[in-house]
């Protein structure tokens, strides 16, 4: 292609953009960055859509972030420049780096807004506040549920009404269930490299991974017992030796249950129909526990300086919390009690309103930092137990935890 | 390198030849064709199909359709545009600036010549990533943020290129060069006429990789960027392409994404291909 | 031949003046913040808020740490056996494609074009053909050729995990040295080759005395960047294999970004990339010298 002819096709282009790009409008534009990808994206995206419709005078854009990494880059970045997203819908793990630089809001503030933050869960909201300021105000509640298939169930002779809670009930069905499982597959079929739920059963024993004082290991014990109760399962047939894909055997039907999250709502109950049947997570352990994250909404200090830009934020998030059930319809429980105690949630989202009632006793992880690095480092050593084989659960902890505590040394000695 | 005697024999050899390398080619580009295909299968029936089908049933265009009517404020045919304008110019002025870079360093010469050389292959040690931070703040000093030249002027510092084009260079016959410098040629011109025509295909190959970096480019421009009517393609559709890779989630428009994001390039490709298939045969090459 | 001084400066200066666009950019936007960088790497700072000096202290950490240094070892084993895996397969399949055959540009575009696409939609679409069910592509044909007898996990084990990176990263990146030497090839004049054949040379022969200096020059840049590209590896790491099992895919920019990035630690990050930076030179250095050496010793013979 001569340069005279690729000359003239790109400032055509040029001048096709330059015509395109949109006049300048009088509205206010928030740019709402979220990690929602897939289904959960496309969801938000209708809420904001009303919200734009019924709000001529803001637009809210929304910028979806899903990796960690890259959300908490933009958002150091774009307060040191500021030029970050006036309102984020933050992971609550990814938030403790950045709070100090978030909006803080006192509570008669946010009642102001009609938000009352004595509504939250205080297991979610643990973190978000400190000396009755409020930086970041959770919205949702992504807990684990209990997912299984009741055509499965009831050819493997189970009563698909009444899931196990227990574990003996857990064991019992594995075994009545292992035997309607291709060869190949288990009845659990979720990957052991998942270390969520090496958590969530280490929760259920009773332990965390770190000390309140962020300063020590505390998953030891606790995380034994939950090792001991993935072999026991393993060597069982019930859970699988090896790292795997769980979702489409479990779409297909051949694998019949599975412990995960609740943003697996919609994808499987629309794959599984009839055949869907979602419950609270059997306790496992010896403590009432079940896994669970949040989304927080929160302002970065810098974005908001503007009073016109702190309203239109502040009209944005108070739409989402007025109609936060449109949102939990993806797939989230309420992180409120008078939602998820409520009549609308029951009536609207009944799958989801029984499995809300878990939220009481939900554990997420704790507000440290360096929560990611240590479980990514604790994981290592559940695969050598789990997947390789090198370890003994006793041996795999006492080596973890010192691995632990090597990175919190590292990470306590300036501070 | 395979010439025998005997017309008939060289065409069966020949053909025998290429379907041997057709075979090949087929079964290599299966995973791209396996993409491709998914892109027209639901999520849903690509993910629980067994026996898994290379042809779809049913076919549907749900996955496309998705990601030209995600919205949310970010127009995705306008991010097209803005990554096909952003990705040629790129594309053009990295060729511009390194050609002469690389001539001076193939052929020219000047005290430094080795080091500067040297230490542009060495600064191609350090990972990409290091310079994110730096440069962002490079950039907000210089006030553009926010423009399409901070996501085009970083790149033309590469030293990738330069790199590449000088060892092509290398190759260019001294006595092409003697001729024309004893016949007064200025370097310039040398370099325009005869070893641009001369490294064509280099050019076309380093074109296509700059032209793919700043399309693909993703974090960079994430971090640069902050109205949406800005923003490039990788940041539209990264809703479809990222996650955590369970393909249950979004198998179809994952792969609907990864097709939209390479079919610019793959159409330059074919349009450039002469100079990638045919160099300039020297022979004997004399003024 | 005389020449005034004039020309002579004239010549000099005309080498700077060809130099300067690209050293402009060069000097603003890789220079200035690696020495950015070097500065950061005796700081602590996490972007919000002001540096502050801690001395080598970084320098010091990383070295004491035995992650770091088994992410080393990873990426050197792996470099070792990838750098010489895709030269030779960029080389092999150039010169299979440089012969006179039917179609020559659809192959071609088949060989090519997975360097085209970007990192995530090959690795999800290859995460997905090695799904570890029974219908996954990988599985249903293994099973069905009766080369595996059962569905299996292709992560389980650190050297299959090893095989399935290496193979799947060869087949992304192949693409551009066979474009690069396809550049080259094509240029040789295929009146060598007669003239060779008729003196009785074989294969071996011809390629070694005549395609072998042709594409020496492209062919230490294409070492080194497929040297940097071994040991800049990530993302199919990332995406495949998350670091397992048990950490034993963990590469040397994953510690980077795991305990850089991740914890937003810039000036940890800084020194981690100058460790990096030091072991690439190192290492690109001696598989340069193996290749010359070996390009050598072909010769000679």
């Amino acid at each position: 292609m001569s340069f005279k002819r690729t000359a003239v096709l790109f400032l055509s282009m040029f001048l096709i953009l330059a015509i395109m790009a949109p006049a300048t409008s009088a509205k206010t534009t928030i740019t709402f960055m979220t990690p929602l990808d897939g289904a959960d994206g496309a969801y938000m995206d209708e809420i904001i859509a009303r919200f734009n419709a019924e709000h001529p005078d803001i637009e809210v854009v929304h910028l979806v972030v899903a990796n960690s990494l890259e959300y908490k880059m933009k958002v150091g970045t774009g307060i040191a420049t500021k030029s970050a997203p006036e309102a984020l819908f933050m992971r609550k793990a990814d938030t403790p780096d950045y709070l100090k630089e978030f909006r803080a809001f006192s509570e008669k503030e946010l009642l102001d807004y009609g938000i009352d933050i004595n509504d939250i869960y205080p297991s979610i909201l643990e973190g978000l506040a400190e000396d009755g300021r409020v930086y970041g105000i959770p919205l949702d509640c992504w807990i684990f549920y209990l997912v299984y298939n009741r055509g499965n169930f009831s050819k493997a002779g189970l009563d698909p009404d009444r899931p196990p809670t227990t574990r003996k009930e857990w064991m019992d069905a594995m075994e009545a269930l292992k035997a309607i499982t291709p060869k190949g597959l288990t009845p659990h079929y979720e990957s052991p490299t998942w270390s969520w739920f090496w958590l969530h059963l280490m929760w259920q024993f009773g332990g965390d991974l770190l000390t309140p004082d962020y300063k020590e290991p505390a998953f030891q014990e606790a995380g034994v017992e939950a090792l001991k109760l993935m072999l026991e399962m393993q060597e069982k047939g019930y859970f699988p030796d090896a790292p795997i894909d769980p979702g489409p055997p479990f779409h297909a039907g051949d694998a019949s249950v599975l412990i995960t999250g609740i943003w697996t709502f919609g994808p499987f109950k629309e794959a599984l129909g009839d055949d869907y049947g979602a419950a609270p997570v059997p306790q496992l352990g010896t403590h009432d526990a079940v896994f669970g994250g949040s989304h927080v909404l929160a302002l970065p200090n810098v974005m908001v300086e503007d009073p016109q830009v702190m309203e239109a934020a502040m009209t944005w998030i108070k739409y989402l919390w007025d109609h936060a059930i449109d949102w939990y319809a993806a797939g989230q429980t309420p992180a409120r009690k008078s939602i998820a105690e409520g009549d609308e949630l029951k009536n609207r989202l009944p799958e989801i309103y029984n499995i809300s009632q878990q939220l009481p006793h939900v554990k997420t992880f704790q507000m440290s930092p360096i929560i990611s690095e240590v479980l990514d480092e604790v994981a290592i050593y559940l695969e050598d137990v789990l997947i390789t084989r090198q370890l003994t659960p006793e041996k795999a902890m006492s080596l973890a935890a010192e691995s632990v505590e090597e990175i919190l040394e590292d990470y306590w000695w300036d501070k | 390198m395979l010439f025998l005697s005997g017309k008939t024999k060289q065409k069966t050899k020949r053909l025998f030849y290429s379907v041997f390398i057709w075979v090949m080619a087929a079964v290599w580009f299966a995973p791209i064709f396996w993409m491709l295909v998914t892109s027209f299968k639901e999520t849903g029936v690509a993910v629980v199909e067994s026996p898994p089908r290379w042809l779809p049933q049913p076919v549907t265009l749900e996955n496309y359709r998705v990601i030209f009517t995600a919205s949310g404020g970010i127009n995705i045919n306008l991010a097209f545009l803005n990554s096909i304008l952003v990705a040629t110019i790129s594309s053009f002025a990295g060729l511009l600036v390194a050609i002469p870079a690389a001539y001076a360093l193939a052929r020219l010469r000047f005290p430094g010549q080795k080091i500067i050389f040297w230490t542009y292959v060495a600064v191609l040690a350090f990972p990409p990533v290091l310079f994110l931070v730096p440069n962002y703040f490079i950039i907000f000093q210089l006030n553009l943020m926010n423009t399409f030249s901070a996501l085009i002027l970083p790149g033309l510092g590469g030293t990738f290129g330069v790199f590449l084009l000088r060892q092509y260079m290398l190759g260019i016959p001294r006595e092409i060069e003697e001729v024309a410098w004893i016949d007064g040629c200025s370097k310039l011109r040398f370099l325009i006429s005869i070893g641009v025509p001369i490294i064509k295909p280099a050019l076309v190959t380093l074109g296509l990789m700059t032209f793919l970096a700043s399309w693909n480019n993703f974090l960079w421009p994430l971090l640069v960027l902050t109205t949406a009517k800005k923003f490039t393609l990788p940041i539209a559709l990264v809703r479809f392409t990222a996650g955590w890779g369970d393909p249950f989630r979004g198998i179809g428009p994952s792969m609907a994404a990864a097709f939209m994001s390479v079919g610019p390039a793959l159409v330059i490709f074919v349009l450039f291909r002469r100079y990638l298939m045919r160099g300039i045969s020297l022979g004997s090459v004399v003024r | 031949m005389s020449r005034s001084l004039f020309k002579d400066i004239r010549r000099e200066g005309g080498a700077y003046l060809f130099l300067l666009p690209h050293m402009f950019f060069f000097v603003l936007f890789i220079a200035a913040p690696l020495i950015y960088a070097l500065v950061m790497s005796f700081h602590q700072w996490r972007i919000i808020g002001e540096p502050s000096y801690i001395g080598l202290a970084n320098f010091l950490r990383i070295w004491g740490d035995s992650r770091f240094w088994n992410t080393v070892q990873n990426t050197t084993i792996f470099a070792a056996i990838s750098v010489p895996v895709t030269v030779f397969l960029g080389l092999g399949l150039a010169l299979i494609l440089n012969q006179r055959f039917h179609g020559k540009l659809w192959p071609l575009v088949a060989f090519v074009s997975p360097a085209f696409f970007s990192s995530i939609g090959i690795l999800f679409s290859w995460n997905w053909i090695l799904a570890s069910y029974p219908s996954g592509l990988a599985n249903h044909y293994l099973a069905k050729l009766g080369i595996i007898e059962s569905a299996m996990s292709w992560f389980r084990d650190t050297t299959l995990a090893w095989a399935c990176i290496i193979v799947i990263t060869a087949w992304w990146i192949v693409g551009f040295s066979v474009l690069l030497y396809l550049g080259i090839l094509q240029r040789i004049p295929p009146e060598q080759y007669e003239a060779a054949k008729l003196d009785g040379a074989g294969p071996w022969a011809r390629f070694v005395y005549i395609t072998l200096p042709w594409i020496r020059n492209v062919m230490f840049f294409d070492v080194a960047r497929h040297v940097i590209l071994a040991f800049g590896l990530f993302d199919q790491v990332y995406i495949l294999t998350e670091g397992g099992p048990a950490g034993s895919t963990r590469t040397m920019v994953y510690y980077l970004y795991s305990v850089g990035f991740e914890r937003q630690q810039l000036g940890r990050a800084a020194a981690i990339s100058w460790y990096i930076f030091l072991i690439v030179i190192f290492f690109g250095l001696v598989q340069l010298a193996l290749l010359s050496r070996s390009i050598h010793s072909a010769e000679v013979e």
